[in-house]
């Protein structure tokens, strides 16, 4: 776990750098905020990560930290199969248009992931699908379309 | 004042305001007794729907969510020993044992009742607040408002826990984020790679979507987290359970008093109230041997002063802009993009809205209140769904939401970057709210702090209302801090 702290705290201070160095381009008005913020902001992460480096150093962590990432790290492959799940979504969202890509993407999880019937599925797929067109017409909503579908057309 | 207290319940009666009253009040509910969401979840959900709404009903819907979280958050606290939110936790001490003793129903008709009653108080304290704070908000100009940012930006500290330089750390990452897009005072660009939708910076609504949503949903589908093991309380304690706190009338104004003072100190949530009250409730009943096995006043007073937290958050919120937590940063971000800003226009040109904001908190407390009584087995019942069944549903809103804010396919893409952010950040253990502090203060501080600059040099600093403001921040650090070391449930058991 102290390992990706620590890793996560160099990439915030590689941030803060990067900003500070780019604001020194910015015309003298653009510059006050981002520049001094970053300038503030680089010590107190050097601070931060050579917390990190000594607690890493001393061992000093608590029970809870290490069951938490033990946990964590057993999740592992179900969040990535979730992430996996949300891309491909959007992928779909990509390809397809926004309404098409839904009506998949919520059949293929109901029934694959949560266990639903058909009959459940299909319901549940036809209700929100109707829901997004209801209220996608009376609060004037707009949906992204897809790629193939512009294609198409 | 009351003509226009009057005049803005009239308005709130519009039955299309009331509808997003109930719209909010609903989903409030929902996200209140679904344990890992809370408020800013809630508040993320909602911000995209308010586009294009008149700035009533977008508060009505946001102020009517917000207000009932705690009022459902309850139940998995009672029934399975789970916070539903961080304000929730100092109810599981006694709240769990009654329902293992078979008084689940009693144990929540007192939390409902108590948590109704604390939720009016709140709204009246807000109420009461006006004519006090009014002559002040406006007397301040831009260095004093700079000051006020800064105290909201000071916050960030406290907000963090035990960990404020990562606290401290996170606001100024979000006031990067915040800086990312055209500069307030020359037309220059920043930090935009020369991509389009960079120009007009990153939209609080895909940053709060990504930051506080997308984490939570995805790890409640990793963890398959299911609350099967629900008791389904029966309806026959509930009127027992109003009954008792009705008994605890004194302990229900005092804790919400205590609730309403404490949530005007910006950076002391929730999860500060309900154990500064617990504690006090513990310290000053009598006979409170039983508190921890089962006491009902051990759910009386956390319950009540949780509520009443909203009417006094929302003071600095509103009146001087300074949002005390992530659910008002984003609050004060659904006031901008209505076109209205906090501060001394909402004791002004807006009391009217900042009224609708008061009678909301007032109905909505009490509707909310009605609901869990009147729904409590369907309620018990829906907090059985296992996430899978949940989740999709929750997802497809999300992106719906995210597309409104630019309908532009960045909005989607930077909902998952900003998204995988919050998750490891979650996970690491940085702080998320400051971030959001800092990304909606940005704007507000850089303009401010330009025009200090610009008419008075650094004699700005020397202004009496700043040498205040400033001494007022230093107080309210240190306070801030010896409180919540002392609210740790470790010190109160």
């Amino acid at each position: 776990m102290k390992k990706y702290q620590i890793m996560f705290t160099v990439a915030i201070l590689l941030v803060f750098l990067w900003t500070a160095w780019e604001a020194l381009g910015f015309a003298k008005q653009a510059r006050f905020l981002p520049l001094y913020v970053s300038l503030v902001a680089i010590p107190l992460v050097i601070a931060q990560l050579f917390l990190e480096i000594k607690n890493k150093a001393t061992n000093d962590s608590s029970a809870n930290s290490a069951e938490d990432f033990n946990a964590l790290k057993e999740r592992m492959p179900a969040l990535l199969v979730y992430m996996g799940w949300v891309l491909g979504y959007v992928l779909l969202i990509y390809l397809l248009g926004f309404l098409v890509a839904t009506g998949i993407f919520l059949f293929a999880f109901l029934k694959r992931e949560s266990g639903m019937t058909l009959v459940q599925t299909i319901t549940g797929v036809v209700i929100t699908l109707g829901f997004i067109v209801f209220f996608g017409r009376v609060l004037h909503m707009y949906w992204p379309e897809g790629i193939l579908v512009r294609l198409i057309m | 004042m009351l003509e226009i207290a009057l005049q803005a319940l009239m308005i709130l009666f519009d039955p299309a305001r009331l509808i997003f009253m109930f719209i909010g009040i609903a989903v409030g509910l929902v996200i209140g007794f679904l344990p890992g969401l809370g408020g800013m979840v809630g508040m993320s959900i909602l911000l995209p729907f308010i586009f294009g709404m008149d700035p009533y009903s977008g508060m009505a819907m946001l102020i009517g969510m917000a207000a009932v979280i705690h009022t459902s958050d309850t139940f998995p606290s009672v029934l399975i020993g789970m916070p539903g939110s961080s304000g929730a936790q100092a109810t599981i001490l006694d709240g769990y044992p009654l329902a293992q003793k078979g008084e689940a129903s009693r144990a929540l008709g007192a939390a409902f009742f108590s948590s109704m009653i604390g939720g009016i108080i709140g709204g009246v304290v807000l109420f009461l607040a006006i004519p006090v704070f009014r002559p002040l908000v406006l007397a301040f100009k831009s260095p004093e408002l700079l000051m006020m940012s800064i105290m909201g930006l000071s916050m960030v500290g406290i907000l963090a826990g035990n960990a404020p330089l990562k606290g401290i750390l996170a606001g100024a990452f979000g006031l990067m984020l915040g800086a990312v897009g055209v500069a307030p005072a020359v037309p220059e660009y920043r930090y935009t790679f020369d991509i389009l939708y960079l120009s007009a910076g990153v939209p609080l609504i895909v940053m709060a979507l990504g930051l506080f949503a997308f984490p939570e949903l995805l790890d409640l589908l990793a963890e398959r987290r299911s609350i099967a093991k629900c008791a389904t309380p029966t309806g026959s304690g509930i009127l027992q359970g109003i009954r008792d706190a009705i008994r605890e009338k004194w302990l229900i104004l005092w804790s919400a008093g205590i609730g309403a003072l404490v949530g005007f100190i910006p950076g002391l949530g929730g999860a500060v109230v309900n154990w500064v009250n617990y504690g006090a409730a513990m310290r000053f009943c009598k006979n409170s041997e039983n508190f921890g096995k089962g006491d009902i006043r051990g759910v009386i007073a956390p319950e009540s002063g949780n509520n009443a937290k909203e009417g006094g958050a929302l003071i600095p919120a509103l009146m001087f802009g300074i949002p005390g937590s992530g659910t008002t940063a984003i609050l004060l971000g659904g006031l901008t993009l209505m076109g209205v800003h906090a501060g001394a226009s909402m004791v002004t040109t807006e009391l009217t809205l900042l009224m609708v904001i008061i009678w909301t908190l007032v109905l909505a407390n009490i509707f909310g209140a009605a609901a869990c009584i009147l729904f409590s087995k369907v309620v018990a019942r829906i907090c059985q769904i296992p996430a899978q069944k949940l989740v999709p549903f929750i997802l497809v809103i999300l992106l719906i939401g995210s597309y409104q804010a630019n309908r532009h396919w960045g909005d989607i893409i930077f909902f998952v970057i900003i998204g995988v952010l919050g998750w490891v950040m979650k996970h690491l253990d940085w702080p998320r709210p400051p971030l959001i502090i800092g990304f909606v203060l940005s704007t507000a501080t850089e303009r401010y702090l330009w025009i200090s600059m610009s008419f008075h040099g650094f004699a700005w600093l020397t202004h009496p209302g700043v040498i205040i403001i400033g001494c007022f921040i230093i107080f309210l650090l240190w306070g801030g801090i010896k409180l919540k070391s002392k609210s740790q449930p470790q010190n109160i058991s």
